[in-house]
């Protein structure tokens, strides 16, 4: 595991604390043949799958945390640990200060839990009412209740939807409710599970800026899971990244990059439709006299890359832009495929 | 102290629920009445067979006809104080949100289980149809039967409702933990028992066998939801049981369904659920 840019932090400061967290599932197998039947009957077959394997992190209070993983990594088992709807087969878990698990009611006044895939809106009322009912339900004081509603309906411009009933809401626009609804009791801390999954790019930008904003101006301490990379790298100042039920990486995006390599793009517009022997880099796309490179500017230095290119005639234009945080990430879960 | 503002708040959750259930039925009122209607039509087809049956021949196994009313006016009451507190969100159907992954809704409310659960069901003015027509028909068998109405009688009338209330409750409970194990399979399977019950429940067991009353009184405990309570109501003793019976069952159903589904919410947590449906959720 690397560790990146990481300070001491005093207990008082740990929002997060997640210590040597095992958890295993055991999945139902079954043979489709004959035979592989009339074994089940008999003995069914279980396969132990190592969700979280020995997982240890700290988040401090304050922080913007991105929880990344290819599917099936770990990362909504931990987002449920932490909100204590799974208990771990070892290790400790606290958010807070308080056990998940043991004092969850009072954990839950303090903390907001949303994942993408479902809502806490009541689907046959106008978003509105849900809000009253988390007010009546978390027992929000009136002051804060309606500073918060102003606040979100203000940020989230939801004033157009107050009265929207809830079903008849786009997917952007009820996520949108669903993230106000969720700070309507100022939860210290917020944990999102794919909040932008299924969003446009509208819809996803008005989600990013609010996440920051409230992080910022409130010092809210925010994990946040999601499979756009890109839009973690925006959000989050630090990234934990598990593979295989493994913390694989814990620190900066920066760091990330440095471990993987300083990979650049770089496109040629040509004034012909030859490719170009460029001669370093790896060649990716072309076609119509457009050709894309990749390059590895820890291998070869930009003033080189910049030299060679100089040489080369019938160039129109040059882009030289940073491969996309997905890349980088694809490519360190492949190395940590082999490696293990 | 924590009694008391345990207690408020259940009030206060009810009072919501309650407010919640009004804006529905205001937010479309035509058909908010057209299902209350239905389901007023529907319980009195359930129990008119019965009724019919016992006015052509004078009775069923030993009951007059107004008894046989009586007894099926009380099933409806029971029936509709079950719809008015437990229908709502399938509080009444745990299995449901068991078997469709919801439970973890639960999970993140600051409220304990127990009161989430004996709140969000509240339903007053969309459920409340079949306890106004169970009311009705227990009314008029009443009055065909010229009881004599005293504060007591009135009173043992309210325990009795509440103790069969509290029993199809946890028989429900009792049932549905079997989703924790089997989420798929047992999704509905409170519905389907509490149907068979809801059927067997109508027949008056007067004259039946004694292993039958017995069994309809203990393991299919049908006969404990209506036709044992009114018999009490009415004076006649069942099978040399005291009056105290179904609250003894109520308390041993309730244990067992307590003891049950805190194992199965055990068992939730450390296996969690690979299935969620947003059918019947919060609509």
């Amino acid at each position: 595991m690397c560790k990146e840019d990481r300070t001491d932090t005093s207990l008082m400061d740990i929002a997060v604390d997640v210590n040597h967290v095992t958890k295993t599932f055991l999945q139902w197998q079954r043979d489709l043949a004959g035979k592989g039947l009339l074994k089940g009957l008999i003995k069914s077959e279980k396969k132990l799958v190592m969700a979280l394997d020995d997982i240890s992190f700290q988040i401090r209070r304050g922080e913007f945390v991105a929880y990344a993983g290819p599917n099936g990594a770990g990362k909504s088992t931990t987002m449920k640990i932490l909100a204590g709807m799974l208990l771990p087969n070892q290790g400790s878990v606290q958010v807070l200060g308080l056990s998940p698990q043991k004092d969850r009611i009072a954990l839950m006044r303090k903390i907001g839990v949303l994942f993408g895939n479902r809502t806490e809106l009541w689907w046959d009322h106008p978003v509105l009412q849900s809000f009253e009912w988390k007010r009546v339900v978390w027992d929000i004081p009136d002051q804060t209740y309606k500073e918060n509603l102003a606040l979100v309906t203000e940020l989230l411009d939801l004033k157009s939807l107050l009265k929207t009933y809830v079903r008849e809401l786009s997917l952007g626009q009820r996520m949108r409710a669903d993230l106000a609804m969720l700070l309507l009791h100022s939860p210290e801390c917020i944990l999102l599970d794919e909040p932008t999954l299924g969003l446009d790019v509208i819809a996803k930008r008005r989600m990013i800026d609010f996440l920051k904003y409230v992080n910022q101006e409130n010092s809210v301490t925010i994990l946040v899971t999601s499979h756009d990379m890109d839009d973690l790298e925006e959000m989050a100042q630090r990234i934990l990244m598990i593979s295989d039920g493994k913390l694989a990486y814990d620190g900066q995006f920066s760091g990330l990059h440095q471990i993987a390599g300083n990979l650049t793009r770089i496109t040629l517009t040509m004034a012909s439709e030859v490719q170009p022997p460029i001669g370093f880099g790896r060649f990716l796309e072309g076609s119509h006299g457009v050709f894309q490179y990749e390059v590895d500017l820890t291998v070869q230095p930009i003033e080189q890359v910049l030299f060679r290119l100089s040489q080369i005639q019938g160039i129109q234009d040059i882009e030289i832009n940073r491969a996309p945080i997905e890349q980088v990430i694809a490519e360190l879960f492949r190395s940590w495929k082999k490696q293990t | 102290m924590e009694v008391k503002r345990t207690g408020k708040r259940f009030f206060q959750l009810l009072w919501l629920y309650a407010k919640m259930d009004l804006s529905w039925l205001l937010r479309d009122t035509f058909f908010a009445l057209l299902a209350m209607a239905a389901d007023v039509v529907g319980t009195v087809s359930a129990i008119s067979g019965i009724f019919l049956l016992s006015w052509r021949f004078g009775g069923i196994g030993g009951l007059n006809q107004n008894q046989v009313l009586f007894m099926l006016g009380y099933a409806t009451v029971v029936s509709g104080l079950f719809q008015l507190f437990f229908t709502g969100n399938n509080t009444g159907h745990f299995s449901r949100r068991i078997g469709r992954g919801q439970v973890e809704h639960m999970w993140i409310q600051p409220l304990s289980l127990p009161m989430q659960l004996l709140t969000e069901g509240f339903l007053p003015f969309t459920a409340s149809s079949n306890l106004f027509s169970g009311g009705l028909i227990f009314l008029i068998a009443i009055n065909q039967l010229s009881l004599t109405i005293t504060f007591l009688w009135v009173l043992r009338l309210l325990v009795s409702l509440l103790i069969s209330l509290m029993t199809i409750v946890a028989i429900s409970y009792l049932t549905s933990a079997l989703a924790f194990y089997s989420p798929v399979q047992a999704e509905e399977i409170s519905t389907y028992v509490l149907d068979s019950l809801r059927h067997l429940r109508n027949f008056p067991l007067n004259e039946m066998p004694k292993a039958i009353q017995f069994t309809l009184l203990s393991f299919i405990p049908a006969g404990l939801i209506a036709w044992f309570p009114a018999m009490d109501l009415l004076g006649q003793t069942t099978l040399g049981f005291t009056a105290g019976f179904p609250a003894i069952c109520c308390v041993i159903f309730s244990l067992l369904a307590v003891y049950f589904t805190r194992k199965g919410l055990n068992y939730y947590v450390q296996r969690g659920s690979n299935r969620y449906l947003p059918h019947g959720h919060r609509r």
